[in-house]
């Protein structure tokens, strides 16, 4: 059995467990799905805390909704699913006025923060990461975010928004030519990761 | 590049994907995240199939609370004034 097959069967036996009702179930469906849900919500809200409350939503939504899936189907596409409708959701109700705030508490405490001139390079690739994706339309975010963060395939990510693979491969396109602009990639970038690659 | 597989770029593709797999590699939700859907999933029932109501006003109606004068007057009336004939024909018989 390979370990991909395995794990679809251990997220059956699970979600069998959870529309029983079982708390053992979910927290040990959490312990395995935890950081694709977390980091698939931070990649499209590009906010540390607004992805933690969404892990909570996705799992709890789960929980409360576990009679309507169906254990026979891999798991992931649905954690996907839903991940990215409520971060749709919490995306449009989010105003701007609040963002504005948030932005502006976030630059006047910026020179306040001991550890700031300290920040480990993790940190960087971050905070370049949440402007650039920051920066991009919706739903270009979101189909970057599951493309290269996931390695879904376009087949994949359509049948996961619903959408035709035409739509996902041109928002992929409008949103790879958007990061690219945003991140400066240069001529002078690309081969040098192309010989990397090869 | 042609424009039919302009959505792929192999250079370009694997910068983007080192790039943003490296800026949220150090991520990671809350330890007190698992600890805090578990209580909220306590407090939270599971959904179950929604009844129909008509099982809800069962309880409700084997309640021994026998309905008030004014309500029967009222109901009195209607029906005299709706059945008029079967009431009459109703004291009649018995």
């Amino acid at each position: 059995m390979s370990p991909n097959v395995a794990q679809q069967v251990r997220d059956r036996h699970l979600v069998i467990q959870l529309q029983q009702g079982d708390l053992e179930a979910l927290g040990a469906l959490y312990d395995r799905h935890r950081q694709l849900v977390y980091r698939t919500a931070l990649g499209i809200t590009a906010d540390e805390e607004a992805a933690a409350d969404l892990l909570q939503d996705v799992f709890l939504r789960l929980y409360r909704y576990a009679r309507r899936i169906d254990p026979d189907r891999p798991f992931e596409p649905l954690l996907y699913r839903v991940t990215t409708n409520l971060a749709y959701t919490w995306i449009r109700r989010r105003s701007v006025g609040v963002r504005i705030l948030r932005e502006m508490g976030e630059w006047l405490i910026r020179d306040r923060r001991p550890t700031l001139h300290q920040m480990a390079e993790a940190g960087e690739a971050w905070d370049q990461v949440r402007r650039a994706i920051s920066s991009l339309p919706l739903a270009q975010r979101v189909v970057l975010v599951l493309h290269y963060l996931n390695d879904l395939s376009v087949s994949e990510i359509a049948e996961i928004l619903e959408v035709p693979e035409g739509t996902v491969k041109s928002r992929l396109h409008y949103g790879r030519r958007a990061l690219k602009a945003t991140l400066g990639l240069g001529k002078d970038v690309l081969p040098e990761a192309f010989y990397e690659l090869t | 590049m042609s424009s039919r597989n302009r959505w792929q770029s192999g250079p370009l593709d694997y910068v983007i994907r080192r790039w943003l797999k490296a800026g949220l590699a150090s991520k990671a939700p809350p330890l007190e995240a698992r600890s805090r859907l578990l209580a909220a999933a306590a407090a939270a029932k599971p959904s179950r199939p929604r009844p129909s109501p008509a099982p809800r006003l069962r309880p409700a109606m084997g309640l021994a609370m026998p309905p008030d004068d004014w309500s029967m007057g009222l109901a009195r009336q209607a029906v005299l004034r709706w059945f008029p004939a079967m009431v009459i024909s109703y004291r009649i018989g018995h």
